[in-house]
């Protein structure tokens, strides 16, 4: 076992979108998983419809890690366009302790020069697939053969992998794919002499796992926590959010509604929570910018509701297709009018699973909208991870297992209050008239229970009107403090006996550290990775990823930032977005932003570098970009 | 359960509308209706939008949401798909229908959601106090368009029939028992129901007002024979003659009555079918293990 400690190899396959390139990098995925690997595959598709350059980044490593790392070990390159587009990275090889393969498409490609530390794998893999195996279909196949031999990726896996997707379309397709597999592995023994290092361990006892991707993960956690109603309007990157959830939903006795808009969404799926279901929407930035008045009207009738963001770069239509964690404004402040709302940020797929339950959990208990953050990186990046444990308990009550990664150990699902008068024998929530006081504002916790309809002793009206206890519509100034702090009071109540949970994510080195690192989303698992490069340099490092955004519970910020001689928050946005909402909820005022806008993730080394260089000029606080570090203009990248 | 009376549909709430408003009628109609039919107060979810006919819903006692400008339509589907055993019923204005919320018409009529859409047509905008909406009149005058309306208007009884309702009738706030009636109806029509009820708004429209339609009120079905209600093209021809009454109103009649009535599968039929192909799963780990990776 002990030569595998330590394995961590990306392979890359990149060419034309259509040509497999992204089911080649989902076999090697599945084969990671069934040799009893762990894998990260980010993918990228084309923005086109048909065609366009697509490519799969695959990290499959003997410990987990949650990056696609720096670049690339092993690029898989099925034209050269593939070659083209990855020449920066292939270029940079020769300042790399490590050398880079390139297996390239030659009946497409030729390389011009030999780059420094590249190691060159021709494969006619065009030519075999339509000579030999008279299927072009078969070409990524062919390919999987060819890495099979070359790096030793164990046959086995492959091949249960190759059976496991084509089994349904019959045998003679099974056979076929093998002969492909077969013949990639062939014309590697007879043609080419293993020139590189790299080299999968054997296999290992697979773990028991899954595989998902990021929206189909918010997907599956929306489901252990009891959706019933989903309402969908299609929108990049977020529609699949939908499309992994709707069979699911139906065989759960819910539904999911396409509406006609955005708006529409989010009234029927508040329209649906008013009738005592769980609900949820999936919308990307535009989305929730059509939204924002149903979000505000959420807020004053206090109806439980989960809306999840998978962002996209923006603004405007902006960048549909590409990274960016720039609607975190939006979802803190989107909507007119003051009104307690949560966010939750899931940094992993793994995250969006277990945190789609929380979202729920928040919403319900707190009759809140409740924000679920992901972006379009995470949406298709897909991963593989423990598999969540669901407990249904006789007595109606689910509580969710497994490894949950902010440091839980499980969550309990959580429905809302709902109104029982039997309970409510001296008649807390009744009028002397008898009528039913929906918004009560005397309770500690802010939170007042539900009449759900059919329910004939809850009788009510919601308005977005502001109101009285019963729900009439009155706007003097002393109902108005009373149903605002009512309101506010929930909030309160959630950072007192709920934020803990979500910030259990956080390790310190020291009490003195050269550098503390508070991060989110996609960003703060990229950034884990460059803590634990520079603690290996000798660098103190301590590392906060908060789950929970908004509200912010400032002394623990205020803690952790204490214990570390400057504070760097890196994420994908201009603004330095959830810098500025700590600047403003926090004392902390001298935060370092450290910022990339260019639609693509940071790669752990921006992050590495960028606090090498921070420590080494002794920065405290400013904003800043890859480009003060790289002095280019994109950064490193 | 003791018989209730159209009293017990009543909030505690009174109505803040100006004296002589056509949406009191309609509230008293609904009341009647919902009374007539026993309903249960507890089952019956009224959902209005933003505009002086879109507090109705707060005067009614039973579930009752007043949403956004506009956005009614929306919330009653999520009412009406996720809890099919409810009576769902959309108070709205010609504004909030057809001008802000125009958009979700044609959607919620081809899927013929099984809900009653009542619509308080008073041809202004009042509760913002006096522009011209949608099914305002030519050279009607409005605070921000002082030089009389030059927009044309929408005929929503041809519209609504266009997006595929299934029951399409118009009826008048001064007859208490025609509304009463025709609300009745669409309550109990399986599918899309809609329902333009004329509503004068004395304080802003002049013109439509309660003499005018004593003067030119003719019921399609009594007085002129439209009884073969489940033929789409006599009602589509029925519902072109409305636009007289826009042309020359001084001559042309109002109509009143059932234009259309048809029964189809409703989307809640479909629904059901789709879940019974389908089937369930009680357990949801099955749901989750099927990401691991698959058995060969």
């Amino acid at each position: 076992m002990a030569e595998n400690k330590g394995f961590d190899l990306v392979i890359k396959v990149g060419g034309e979108g259509g040509e497999g390139v992204i089911t080649a990098g989902d076999f090697l995925t599945e084969t990671a998983a069934r040799a009893g690997y762990w894998a990260v595959n980010y993918k990228s598709y084309p923005a086109e419809i048909k065609g366009g350059y697509a490519q799969s980044t695959v990290r499959i490593s003997d410990d987990r890690v949650y990056s696609t790392g720096d670049s690339f070990d092993i690029l898989c390159a099925f034209n050269g366009e593939a070659v083209e587009k990855n020449m920066v990275f292939l270029k940079r090889a020769k300042d790399e302790a490590k050398p880079k393969v390139l297996v390239y498409d030659s009946t497409d490609y030729e390389p011009a020069q030999a780059l420094e530390n590249v190691i060159y794998y021709p494969v006619p893999l065009s030519e075999l697939a339509k000579d030999v195996m008279k299927a072009y279909i078969t070409k990524n196949i062919i390919a999987l053969g060819v890495l099979s031999e070359l790096f030793g990726i164990p046959e086995q896996s492959i091949k249960d992998a190759i059976k496991a997707k084509f089994m349904r379309k019959g045998e003679k397709i099974v056979e076929l794919n093998y002969k492909a597999f077969d013949l990639g592995r062939q014309y590697v023994r007879e043609n080419l002499q293993k020139k590189d290092p790299y080299k999968f361990p054997e296999p290992k006892t697979p773990e028991d796992v899954v595989i998902m991707e990021g929206n189909q993960a918010v997907a599956k956690g929306s489901i252990a926590a009891g959706v019933e109603f989903y309402a969908a309007y299609p929108i990049t990157p977020a529609t699949t959010v939908g499309n992994h959830i709707v069979m699911d939903l139906i065989k759960r006795g819910g539904w999911l509604y396409q509406a006609e808009d955005e708006i529409a969404s989010l009234g029927m799926a508040l329209g649906a929570s008013f009738a005592g279901k769980k609900s949820m929407t999936a919308t990307s930035g535009p989305g929730i910018s059509l939204m924002s008045e149903f979000i505000s009207y959420a807020g004053i009738t206090e109806l439980p509701i989960v809306i999840v963001d998978v962002q996209r770069g923006g603004p405007g239509t902006g960048m549909p297709t590409k990274h960016e964690q720039a609607d975190l404004f939006v979802c803190a402040f989107g909507g007119h009018g003051d009104f307690p709302r949560a966010i939750l940020a899931a940094t992993t797929v793994e995250d969006n699973f277990y945190l789609a339950v929380e979202a729920f959990n928040l919403a319900e208990k707190y009759q809140i909208p409740v924000f679920l953050m992901t972006d379009g990186a995470l949406a298709i990046r897909s991963e593989v991870f423990p598999t969540p444990k669901i407990e249904q308990r006789p007595d109606g009550k689910v509580v969710v297992k497994g490894n949950i990664p902010y440091g839980v150990d499980e969550i309990e699902v959580i429905n809302r209050w709902v109104y029982n008068a039997e309970e409510d024998k001296e008649g807390k929530f009744r009028s002397p008239t008898g009528r039913f006081l929906r918004y009560k504002t005397d309770t500690p916790t802010g939170i007042t229970p539900m009449g759900i309809p059919g329910d004939p002793n809850a009788l009510h009206a919601i308005t977005g009107l502001e109101r009285t206890e019963n729900t009439d519509p009155r706007f003097t100034p002393e109902i108005r403090v009373k149903q605002m702090n009512k309101r506010f009071r929930k909030l309160q109540t959630l950072l007192r006996e709920d934020a803990d949970r979500y910030y259990k994510d956080m390790r310190i080195d020291s009490d003195n550290a050269d550098v503390a690192i508070i991060s989110w989303g996609l960003t703060a698992s990229i950034a884990r990775e460059a803590a634990e490069r520079l603690r290996k340099q000798g660098y103190t490092v301590n590392e906060f990823y908060p789950r929970l955004l908004w509200p912010v519970k400032a002394e623990v910020f205020e803690e952790f930032a204490s214990k570390a001689k400057r504070v760097i928050v890196p994420e994908t946005n201009y603004h330095g977005q959830f810098a500025f909402i700590l600047r403003a909820t926090t004392n902390l005022k001298d935060l370092i932003s450290y910022v990339a806008y260019r639609g693509e993730a940071f790669i752990p080394k921006e992050i590495e570098d960028f606090v090498k260089m921070a420590i080494e000029k002794d920065i405290k606080k400013g904003w800043f970009t890859p480009s003060d570090v790289y002095g280019t203009v994109v950064g490193a990248i | 359960m003791a018989v209730l009376t159209a009293k017990d549909y009543r909030s505690e709430v009174e109505p803040t509308w100006c004296a002589g408003c056509g949406d009191f009628g309609v509230l008293n109609a609904t009341a009647r209706a919902l009374a007539e039919l026993q309903k249960d107060p507890a089952k019956v979810v009224g959902v209005s939008g933003i505009g002086c006919s879109s507090r109705l819903p707060l005067f009614l006692k039973g579930y009752n949401a007043h949403t956004l400008h506009g956005r009614a339509i929306t919330f009653a589907i999520g009412v009406k798909v996720s809890r099919p055993d409810l009576d769902v019923i959309v108070f709205t204005g010609d504004g909030d229908m057809f001008s802000i919320g125009s958009g979700h018409n044609p959607h919620v009529a081809r899927r013929n959601i099984d809900i009653t859409i009542i619509m308080m047509d008073n041809k202004v905008y009042g509760l913002t106090k006096n522009q011209i909406s949608p099914t305002s009149r030519d050279g009607q005058p409005g605070s921000l368009t002082p030089y009389g309306n030059i927009d044309g208007h929408v005929n929503p009884i041809m519209y609504m029939l266009t997006f595929g309702a299934t029951y399409v009738a118009q009826t008048y706030a001064g007859n208490l028992k025609h509304m009463t009636k025709i609300i009745k109806e669409a309550i109990q029509h399986k599918g899309l129901s809609f329902v333009n009820i004329i509503s004068p708004c004395p304080t802003f429209n002049k013109f439509d007002s309660y003499k005018y339609y004593k003067n030119h009120l003719i019921d399609i079905n009594e007085d002129l024979g439209h009884t073969q209600l489940d033929d789409f093209n006599k009602a589509m021809e029925m519902a072109i003659h409305w636009d007289d009454n826009y042309r020359d109103p001084e001559n042309a009649k109002a109509h009143i009555g059932v234009y259309y009535k048809v029964e189809k599968p409703t989307y809640h039929d479909r629904v059901e079918e789709v879940k019974a192909r389908v089937g369930r799963e009680e357990n949801i780990q099955n749901l989750i293990d099927v990401c691991k990776p698959k058995a060969i």
